[in-house]
């Protein structure tokens, strides 16, 4: 066997080896103040993750830690089936970041980006980095100081999406866009996720962009994972009953996450649909979103708010 | 390292260093011509009346070792180029998603300060040659000796210099810690050195490079420690992770 087929078999073979393109397990970091607390959560290969919390959650630090920025006190960090750290060099091959501003030097132009990232990354193809520079209308030879916010992140997303990256991590990237901008780069994932292969960590404070794209759904609130799963599930167990101030006395506190008490009525957010409608079925519940998912979530502590 | 990595790497710190570089060979040029119509003046023009030996001798000093120290302003314009403007930007942290390990960066950073080290001292020499046969002067070992003396004192400069804003973050504050160590050390250097007796010697230039010679022994161990010790340094600040 020529020593080719032999390095193509063994790729193939430790691609085939991961089922989840990240894991995560037990993740602990201790600031002063903010504690990021046993974050475990995985994101199934081929998926795309959308990692949902409000400002200060703790999003950006479980970033930080899987891509070895920051030293994480305690657990464990596996990203395409290798430990994060002891293979660090080998897999930031397969992997992109993009983060909310551009790093690169705004003296550089879209070529000279090519020049260097050439250098940076075993596979990168400058013929795929031109196709996305055309297709999303980006000048070659204007200088990045020159391109508006939306133009910079979508030469940021091209440059990540141009060496073969498996997996995508992305920290608040379509924050600041304009709507248009918004709906062009979820097109960009949709197509990137056309290889099942590829993978997508997309961390967010916009949940009607994850609404539109992502697979599968982690919730983090004050440096805690408190939901993780598919998208559809999640939308399907979860739902917003409306009822009376009278009614809502008597839902049984454990059958709800969170209630917004109302001038004409109170929204409980159950995290048991069926379960809750076998035990009032005179109570309607009605479909909810991510976004309210969250809301009821991170007031969850109070029970009852307004 | 890949060779594509080495070159891309390189390219990027001298890009990033373009228009401080530009710059400096402004002044090196701009040094290098005042200083040649000053030493022709000296021989076919208005200053060969001037009869003051110490005057001239300043003078002459001041044209020979200005251009001398400009040619050496390119590995400032390294450190402004690059390791400020990294700084400013969220490159610190993008390239900690590259598969490059810190070493190769230091690696790139540290080749390109003996580079334009090597050329900082050869475009010396080559004005020196220059000025020297128009002031009739010769160039011996301690012309030579005193030119790798700034060059190297220079250097260790520019490596502290480079840690420092790695390490605060910001040029202003380096240069000021810097500035602070080094003219501490000036004041106790000059305070503790027994003053010369009488007037200016009458070879003031001859004088000047005999002095910094004499230094050159101990500034090329103090050179080579700095210079592998910075390069350590700058592999570990840049493994350093954040808080």
């Amino acid at each position: 066997m020529k020593s080719g087929e032999k390095d193509t078999i063994k790729t193939e073979a430790v691609e085939e080896c991961y089922e989840n393109a990240l894991e995560i397990q037990g993740l602990t970091k201790k600031y002063d103040g903010f504690t990021l607390d046993n974050v475990s959560f995985s994101v199934p290969r081929g998926t795309i993750m959308g990692f949902v919390g409000q400002n200060g959650a703790g999003k950006t630090t479980t970033i930080k830690a899987i891509l070895n920025i920051i030293k994480a006190d305690g657990g464990m960090i596996r990203i395409l089936g290798k430990d994060h750290i002891a293979h660090e060099y080998e897999i930031k091959e397969q992997i992109a970041a993009v983060f909310d501003e551009i790093p690169f030097q705004d003296c550089f132009n879209a070529i000279q980006l090519n020049r260097l990232f050439e250098g940076l990354y075993v596979n990168w193809s400058r013929e795929t980095f031109f196709d996305y520079l055309d297709r999303f209308n980006l000048p070659r030879k204007k200088k990045i100081k020159a391109l508006s916010k939306g133009m910079k992140m979508k030469l940021q997303i091209a440059t990540a999406l141009s060496h073969g990256a498996k997996l995508l991590i992305m920290d608040e990237a379509t924050t600041g866009l304009d709507p248009i901008v918004r709906s062009e780069i979820l097109d960009i994932f949709r197509d990137y996720l056309k290889d099942e292969t590829n993978s997508i960590l997309m961390s967010s404070h916009i949940t009607s962009d994850l609404e539109k794209i992502a697979d599968a759904v982690t919730f983090i609130d004050k440096g805690k994972v408190y939901l993780s799963g598919y998208k559809d599930e999640l939308l399907e167990n979860h739902g917003l009953l409306k009822c009376s101030r009278k009614d809502f006395q008597s839902i049984a506190r454990e059958d709800y996450i969170s209630a917004r008490v109302g001038d004409y009525g109170v929204e409980v957010m159950v995290a048991d649909k069926a379960g809750v409608h076998a035990k009032y079925p005179s109570l309607i519940c009605e479909k909810t979103t991510l976004e309210e998912i969250m809301l009821y979530y991170v007031n969850r502590e109070k029970g009852e708010w307004s | 390292m890949r060779a594509s990595t080495w070159k891309a790497l390189l390219w990027r710190e001298q890009s990033l260093a373009k228009k401080q570089m530009l710059i400096n060979t402004v002044l090196f040029a701009a040094g290098v011509l005042l200083g040649l119509l000053v030493l022709l003046s000296f021989r076919i023009g208005n200053l060969r009346s001037l009869e003051e030996p110490e005057m001239r001798g300043m003078i002459e000093a001041m044209v020979l070792f200005y251009p001398s120290i400009a040619a050496l302003g390119y590995l400032f314009a390294l450190v402004e180029g690059a390791a400020v403007k990294d700084e400013g930007i969220g490159w610190r942290r993008f390239r900690r998603t590259t598969p490059i390990p810190p070493v190769c960066y230091a690696l790139v950073n540290y080749s390109l300060l003996l580079f334009w080290f090597v050329v900082g001292i050869l475009l010396s020499l080559c004005y020196l040659a220059v000025t020297f046969l128009l002031s009739g002067r010769t160039m011996d070992a301690n012309v030579l000796g005193g030119v790798a003396t700034v060059a190297i004192v220079i250097l260790v400069f520019t490596v502290v210099l480079q840690l420092l804003t790695m390490l605060y973050h910001s040029l202003d504050k380096a240069g000021f810690t810097l500035m602070a160590v080094f003219g501490g050390c000036w004041v106790y250097f000059v305070s503790t050195t027994p003053p010369t007796e009488g007037d200016l010697p009458a070879d003031l230039v001859g004088y000047v490079f005999d002095k910094i010679a004499g230094f050159l022994p101990v500034a090329a161990v103090i050179g080579i420690v700095t210079y592998a010790a910075g390069f350590l340094g700058m592999t570990l600040l840049l493994q350093r992770r954040e808080k």
